[in-house]
């Protein structure tokens, strides 16, 4: 290529993205104004771009079977993930409280987790430093289970030697209902009308808190955690908040 | 599983970082059709796009509290996803000894088009998927964020892992030789043998395209 002929394309397309030296550019750029046929392969560029992003107005749904293969893949990795917490804190009574934020303790769980994967299976080709295959978030661990039970420990001294199982709604020995998945209908069907203390408090003084005097409001463990549970009988709403700090809504579901 | 959530993107992921059995599915189900948009047209293959978009959304589901709220949330997919098909395409490149085929991505895209002008937008994209197609891996994932997802190439640069200056030249010549692709700019201004010519797109529609263009293409010669 010289500049006694045409430009190429890749020329013009560097010169479109301001790859050129200052010098080529403008002899570039004096070349164009002056020939058709090198203007017109400058337009197609542009045209390039406007054909590429016009193709994204209208994006492709996911197919079908895709879209069900990756529900299935994900409802997997959720059951997993729900099977292995709460018989990871079952340790929590052996377990030495220790004095880590929520937010922190659940950052080392997973990354425990990701680590006990990554070590299952070293020397496997991992996806960008993170987990393999599906079932090795089942996997037991000793190293996991005990940064869990830290984790489940750290907020909930007081229930310490309560057994966190979680098919049942029974109070604890700290008075407070375990809620899951399982329990949910139950609990929000049995709550008190009248509200402690905290509960008021909580209902009262975080703005976050969306809630009536007609809903019922009660302080449950949900996942090693206190949490407020609002339920709006009405509507069979059903939403929990963190019980520290600002009161973070952590999920709405129906019941 | 809930659907019409009225929490934002954040909220879902922390949600689910904190132990909500439903709330990445939501943020996944509310983003799927752009996801999956994004992979296929990155692999360039609708099994690759699948395999490496479900590899990709396991992994932030099983990391999600990695991050570190310092991008959109959609951004952080969207790495995850654009990394995982590159990764994707590398170990079948070095694995597989045969090419890919070349036009079986049309039916899933093409199955059962609900209106006209639905059969003609999936037809175009067919075009442009087969395009694409064309380029190298890393011209073609560059194209996809800069041109279609509308990403500066800073950020594109950020998601890919490189720098910008190569962003830059990925997409330049990727965007040339889309040209003759995609335009009715059927030449190189520089004549034949500047440039390999390109293999046309195995498109019925594209060279009708083509051939009704009264400008036509231009031809090669700078003879």
């Amino acid at each position: 290529m010289n500049d006694l002929t045409h430009p190429s394309l890749d020329d013009l397309a560097d010169l479109h993205e301001g790859l050129l030296p200052p010098a080529r550019e403008r002899s570039l750029a004096a070349h164009i104004s002056e020939c058709d046929r090198c203007s017109a392969a400058s337009a197609a560029l542009d045209d390039v771009t406007h054909v590429l992003s016009g193709a994204t107005s209208n994006p492709p749904p996911m197919p079908d079977p895709v879209a069900a293969s990756l529900d299935e893949a994900l409802l997997r990795a959720s059951r997993e993930r729900a099977a292995t917490v709460p018989s990871l804190s079952q340790y929590r009574a052996s377990s030495r409280p220790e004095a880590v934020s929520a937010r922190q303790s659940r950052w080392t769980w997973v990354a425990a987790a990701a680590a006990v994967v990554a070590i299952g299976y070293a020397g496997v080709s991992v996806l960008d430093g993170s987990s393999g295959g599906d079932e090795a978030a089942t996997a037991d661990s000793g190293a996991g289970q005990d940064i869990a039970s830290r984790d489940a420990v750290r907020s909930q001294p007081e229930a310490a030697s309560g057994e966190d199982t979680p098919s049942s709604d029974r109070p604890e020995a700290g008075g407070l209902r375990t809620l899951n998945r399982k329990t949910l209908p139950g609990v929000a069907g049995r709550l008190a009308t009248t509200r402690t203390t905290e509960e008021s408090r909580l209902v009262r003084d975080c703005p976050s808190v969306d809630v009536t005097d007609d809903d019922q409001a009660a302080v449950v463990r949900w996942r090693g955690v206190r949490a407020l549970l609002v339920v709006d009988r009405s509507t069979r709403r059903a939403t929990v908040y963190r019980c520290t700090g600002d009161a973070d809504r952590l999920f709405t579901t129906q019941y | 599983m809930t659907r019409g959530d009225d929490r934002d993107d954040l909220t879902l992921l922390r949600s689910h970082v904190e132990g909500d059995p439903d709330a990445f599915s939501e943020l996944v189900h509310r983003h799927r059709d752009r996801l999956w948009a994004l992979a296929l047209r990155t692999t360039g293959h609708p099994d690759d796009a699948a395999d490496a978009l479900q590899e990709a959304l396991i992994s932030a589901f099983r990391r999600a509290g990695t991050f570190r709220g310092d991008s959109q949330v959609t951004t952080w997919l969207h790495r995850i996803v654009v990394n995982a098909c590159l990764d994707r395409l590398r170990r079948r490149q070095a694995t597989a000894t045969f090419p890919l085929p070349d036009d079986d991505d049309r039916m899933p895209l093409l199955a059962a088009p609900a209106s006209e002008d639905a059969a003609v937008a999936s037809e175009r994209r067919a075009d442009v998927l087969a395009a694409l197609r064309q380029l190298s891996d890393d011209q073609r994932a560059a194209l996809v964020l800069v041109d279609m997802e509308g990403y500066s190439v800073e950020e594109a640069a950020d998601i890919l892992g490189c720098a910008v200056g190569t962003v830059k030249s990925r997409c330049s010549r990727g965007r040339a030789r889309l040209v003759p692709l995609l335009t009715s700019y059927g030449g190189n201004p520089a004549g034949p043998g500047d440039v390999k010519p390109v293999v046309p797109v195995v498109s019925p529609r594209a060279e009708r395209r083509h051939a009704a263009d009264p400008h036509g293409p231009t031809g090669g010669g700078a003879s």
